[in-house]
């Protein structure tokens, strides 16, 4: 396998679904029985590689054998009066892996192929489903690897597309509103978003080339925005004699603020964090399993993760200042959401209200500022997206058998259905934080970070998980017992294709309760290295 | 004087293009959609002139060359496909694109890659063209103008969205599913249209 050290890792990862694409539309209408096969296996391409990276990565090793940069365009710029070069825009397409997009990029290629394998339940036009599908899962595999801001963002958008698409057209009735009401909400976003990328490139993504000409450029890679950000204006040290009276200037302490400001309101919304979060419940209840999985299980995270490397980790004197008032939206969002989610009589929408009731935690996690702290955060998102995928997934398959997610319509599975039982009551288990699975830890570290710094609401997220064990078990007693419906005696238990993806997310979440360290491991260097370049900003400043 | 001219030009863009954004919120005409949507893109269009007065240096810029070739591109390509459209559905409203993604679907790509276009998201000619102008408009300072646009981009991109959800989420109201007819030259122009306004996001500076 070392001939993988030779070719461009992380772009086959990114890419490969594509092939799965390609192979979809190539395929003859008369051959529906292989889109669904084909899919699945262009899925498990990612899958696997990602694999082979992780078995590769070395513990605290730089990624620099793994990065891409290849130039993509640059355009020229009008020349500044008193300016003697030339002055570009670079775009770069650059991809990079470290210990914090590891483990994400794992959750995101293994639930990429759950998602595939739960598309079995579509029956509309499921080739095109399957390309669309495909296309999201390149977008969130390739938010997390882009090292360029404008990279960042076109995955980003691509994903929105294939989101809006996939809940628009394959969705339950209600399912062209609950599309709309997310193109509005991210939409909003994404302008957030954009102005804050386009306010951190112009102020902070000054590179100053010498050759023949001196040449200028403002550059979108995210290695010269954190060194220009870490110690402004040094270019302006630099800068050689005689090339005219122009400077660009370095970003202010205003300008700073509102960038991370606008990249702070554009991540909470993509994340679905309070109070923007009403988008997302209704997602959830009307968008088709597969897509629900993927977008509770991944897409969730990837708005955390844009403010953890876009926000947190450029702009720490900011995301310092700004920490208590994170914190405490946080505990709101736990707080509320769980209450929410305990009024549902619906399993979907208790599902998207815990979901977004426990992104809460991970908030918390991020605003303790701590190492501790952090990788509670870091757990917390991984176990948050193998315990959602999964009680998604045995929600789907309760939707395909009795037509509805309706508590009042469910009661007494245990006999008919011993194994999705079983597997809704331990993955119901890992989302009440029992010990020994994912959601313990996650949530352990999470508030135990939280507490160093802030004790109040350490105290008050412990009610906010009295309340998550509440509405857990509510979902599961009149699901799993009580008197078994006449209509449900009849009802077959799991399939095979349905119940292998089952297994192994509640695998997941179990070696992450027991080994914790097999995935954060790799991210613990990367998130000491970032608490001490935080603390160091912090002192400095 | 060149200065005054300048802030006239920036204003004028920031009112031209969340006029448009507006005006477009109640639109059911799919024409006049595009032509309002069309007038987004060209307030964008309209900043690196206003930029070019306040160094009072007039220059053709790279930023503006492609917007600009974008902008004809995505515009041309429309409003052929809404023309044909109307011609076939027998009036210009957006329902006639209805299920065109189940009638023709080459042609619903070609309208998706334009209205990508339209809406400045990636990847496309418009984003790329919309970015740079952007870019120059932060760096400049002007920090209104790029959030006054940004937003009518925002609103511009939600309606556009309309065209979406009648080719891909409705169904045809039609008396026959029968395809969209286009003769050999409306398919050439419109299929080039497409394919120069993703090629254009692909490869930004190509004509550069």
């Amino acid at each position: 396998m070392s001939f993988l050290h030779s070719l461009p890792l992380l772009s086959l990862i990114v890419w490969s679904p594509a092939a799965g694409i390609l192979a979809l539309l190539l395929l003859p209408l008369h051959k529906g029985q292989w889109f669904y096969r084909v899919a699945v296996f262009a899925s498990l391409l990612p899958l696997a590689l990602s694999l082979w990276l992780y078995a590769d990565f070395g513990r605290g090793q730089a990624s620099a054998g793994y990065d891409e940069l290849v130039q993509w365009a640059n355009l020229a710029l009008q020349t500044p009066a008193g300016f003697q070069g030339e002055l570009q825009i670079s775009l770069t397409y650059a991809l990079g892996i470290d210990g914090l997009s590891l483990p994400l990029l794992l959750l995101t290629t293994l639930l990429g192929v759950v998602a595939m394998v739960a598309s079995l339940y579509v029956k509309k036009r499921q080739r095109s489903f399957l390309v669309w599908l495909l296309l999201l899962e390149i977008g969130l595999i390739g938010l997390f690897l882009a090292r360029d801001v404008i990279l960042f963002f076109i995955f980003m958008e691509m994903s929105m597309l294939a989101l809006f698409l996939l809940i628009g057209t394959w969705g339950g009735s209600g399912r062209e509103k609950a599309a709309k009401l997310f193109l509005a909400s991210n939409g909003v976003g994404s302008a957030l978003l954009l102005l804050g990328i386009t306010v951190l490139v112009a102020g902070a993504g000054f590179r100053l080339e010498e050759g023949e000409a001196l040449i200028g450029h403002y550059s979108s890679l995210y290695r010269d925005i954190a060194a220009n950000l870490a110690e402004p204006g040094m270019w302006n040290k630099l800068w050689p004699n005689g090339v005219g009276e122009w400077r660009p200037a370095p970003m202010g302490e205003r300008t700073e603020w509102g960038a991370f400001i606008l990249l702070l309101a554009g991540f909470a919304i993509k994340s679905a964090a309070l109070p923007v979060h009403a988008w997302c419940v209704k997602l959830y209840k009307e968008a088709p399993t597969a897509v629900a999985l993927l977008h509770c299980g991944v897409m969730l995270k990837a708005g955390a993760y844009g403010f953890l490397r876009y926000g947190l980790f450029l702009f720490p004197v900011q995301a310092a200042e700004l920490a208590g008032a994170i914190a405490l939206l946080g505990l709101c969002q736990l707080l509320y959401g769980a209450i929410l989610a305990w009024r549902q009589t619906d399993l979907k929408s208790m599902l998207g209200y815990a979901a977004f009731s426990q992104m809460g935690v991970v908030w918390m996690g991020i605003a303790a500022f701590n190492e501790l702290g952090m990788q509670g955060a870091v757990l917390q998102m991984l176990s948050h997206g193998f315990i959602f995928a999964l009680l998604f997934l045995v929600a789907g398959s309760l939707q395909e058998r009795i037509g509805t997610t309706e508590m009042s319509g469910i009661g007494g599975l245990l006999r008919p259905m011993p194994f999705v039982s079983g597997i809704w009551l331990a993955g119901s288990l890992a989302l009440l934080g029992l010990p020994g699975m994912s959601g313990f830890l996650g949530n352990f570290l999470s508030l135990l970070g939280v507490f160093e710094g802030y004790r109040g609401l350490a105290f008050g997220a412990m009610f906010g998980l009295v309340l998550t064990a509440a509405y857990a078990l509510r979902g599961v007693l009149p699901v799993l017992f009580g008197g078994v419906k006449e209509e449900l005696a009849v009802k077959r238990d799991a399939r095979f294709a349905e119940a292998l993806p089952m297994i192994v997310l509640l695998a997941f979440i179990i070696v992450l309760g027991c080994f914790p360290t097999v995935l954060t491991g790799m991210a613990e260097f990367s998130i000491e290295g970032f608490v001490q370049h935080i603390t160091a900003t912090r002192a400095g400043g | 004087m060149l200065e005054l001219a300048a802030a006239f030009v920036l204003l004028a863009a920031a009112a031209l293009g969340i006029c448009s954004a507006i005006a477009g919120l109640r639109q059911e005409h799919a024409r006049a959609l595009i032509t309002l949507a069309a007038g987004v893109n060209a307030a964008f269009l309209l900043v690196p002139l206003g930029l070019s007065l306040r160094t009072g240096r007039l220059e053709a810029q790279g930023a503006f060359l492609l917007q600009a070739a974008a902008f004809g591109l995505m515009l041309a390509g429309a409003l052929l496909i809404a023309g044909a459209v109307k011609q076939e559905a027998g009036h210009g409203k957006l329902k006639g694109f209805g299920g065109m993604y189940y009638r023709s679907p080459w042609l619903a790509a070609a309208m998706t890659a334009l209205l990508l276009s339209l809406a400045g998201l990636p990847v496309s000619g418009g984003f790329f063209g919309r970015l740079f102008i952007l870019l120059e408009t932060v760096s400049a300072g002007l920090y209104w103008v790029g959030a006054s646009l940004l937003a009518a981009a925002a609103v511009t991109c939600y309606t556009l969205f309309g065209f979406i959800v009648q080719m891909y989420m409705r169904s045809y109201d039609g008396a026959d599913k029968i395809g969209i007819k286009l003769s050999l030259l409306q398919r050439t122009m419109i299929g080039a249209c497409a394919l120069g306004s993703i090629v254009l996001g692909l490869v930004p500076g190509l004509l550069l």
